[in-house]
């Protein structure tokens, strides 16, 4: 039986012109949930019925959503990024729900790709503030109320906390999704374990336990892509008005 | 989307969406319950917020170790930088921590999450 590990495994499924260049699992997977999220959006918003059905309220629930969103953590000046935090957001959200399925591949569970995801959100961020402020940006890392004397203490400190953000951000998904996913990987061989040993009775313990997991796994799925495009608003937020 | 005013149950649909929203942020953790400490936690949340905790602290720390190594490598001043970092680090993990447990978010500044910026228009509705 297949190690509560394996399921991360990366392999190759075309091989690239160069060597360590290749289609992965990984990349199918994200190529897979592109589909599905353009699939979701545009067909649910096709019929654009003045009483929507299931499916497009599905979709502009997830549309005010992320408008609210914005709204509230960022305002006005937000509104131009929304494309960003959308489509931020369905990948990710996507991304951990179609790793769900039995036999698919969880991208987000790779602390490379939610590294990558938060890194372009850093710069993208510090570039916008940059942009909007020039070089009073800057003055972002001096913390207000301090005094003078413990500015060389502080601003270090300031300086170290914001470059710590795209690594939080990217450890707090990909933790969330390896962490589940192994989770339920461990509950699944206990079921053959157990009812192995005691004539399948046993199994039903670990059994349910895995329902209530994959239950809960679905609420770390939504709650991760919520909390990833959250900070990237408040990130924003910071960028665009300096305190 | 269509014109909101015109949907039968948008009304209705807009509070049980800022419902769920609200209880999204609690359970993230961004919105503290009210002052008497007893929040009805369960114990898979406490552990998620626990472990955010934790990875605020640790991922401060190592980009200070990582910055001082760094320094280091290129001014060749080998321990000294770093040592100097650790305790850099270390000090903006435990901000982090505490902007995170005193509602304001990691690293948002001096302000407190959710609160609005300058200009906010509460209730009109999103739109291009």
């Amino acid at each position: 039986m297949a190690g509560p590990l394996e399921q991360f495994q990366i392999t190759p499924i075309v091989d690239g012109p160069v060597d360590g260049i290749a289609f992965t699992n990984s990349a199918l997977w994200m190529t897979i949930t592109v589909i599905v999220v353009t699939i979701f959006t545009v067909m649910g918003m096709s019929k654009r019925e003045m009483v929507p059905g299931r499916w497009q309220s599905m979709s502009e629930a997830v549309y005010e959503f992320i408008g609210s969103m914005i709204r509230e953590n960022v305002g006005d000046e937000g509104r131009k990024f929304f494309p960003l935090i959308f489509t931020l957001f369905v990948f990710i959200l996507f991304g951990n729900l179609l790793g769900l399925l039995p036999g698919s591949f969880t991208f987000t569970s790779h602390i490379i790709v939610t590294l990558a995801l938060a890194v372009f959100v850093f710069l993208f961020v510090t570039l916008v503030g940059i942009a909007k402020h020039g070089l009073h940006f800057f003055s972002f890392f001096v913390p207000h109320g301090a005094p003078t004397w413990l500015y060389p203490l502080m601003i270090p400190i300031e300086i170290i906390s914001y470059l710590s953000r795209p690594l939080s951000l990217a450890i707090r998904l990909f933790a969330n999704m390896m962490a589940g996913h192994t989770m339920l990987k461990v509950f699944a061989s206990f079921v053959f374990g157990l009812g192995a040993v005691t004539a399948g009775v046993g199994g039903i313990l670990p059994i349910t336990m895995m329902v209530a997991l994959t239950g809960f796994e679905i609420l770390v799925a939504f709650l991760q892509a919520y909390v990833f495009t959250v900070l990237t608003c408040l990130y924003l937020n910071d960028a665009l008005h300096l305190h | 989307m269509t014109e909101g005013g015109e949907k039968p149950s948008s009304d209705d649909f807009d509070a049980r969406l800022r419902a769920a929203k609200t209880a999204h942020e609690e359970r993230s953790g961004r919105r503290r319950k009210s002052a008497d400490g007893s929040e009805p936690k369960t114990g898979m949340e406490g552990l998620g917020f626990a472990l955010r905790v934790g990875t605020e602290l640790v991922t401060a720390t190592a980009v200070g170790v990582a910055i001082g190594f760094g320094l280091d490598y290129w001014l060749g001043t080998k321990p000294w930088l770093m040592i100097l970092f650790v305790f850099l680090g270390g000090g903006a993990g435990v901000t982090n921590v505490y902007r995170l447990v005193s509602g304001m978010d990691s690293g948002v500044g001096w302000r407190r999450a959710g609160t609005k910026p300058p200009k906010g228009d509460d209730d009109t509705e999103y739109k291009e």
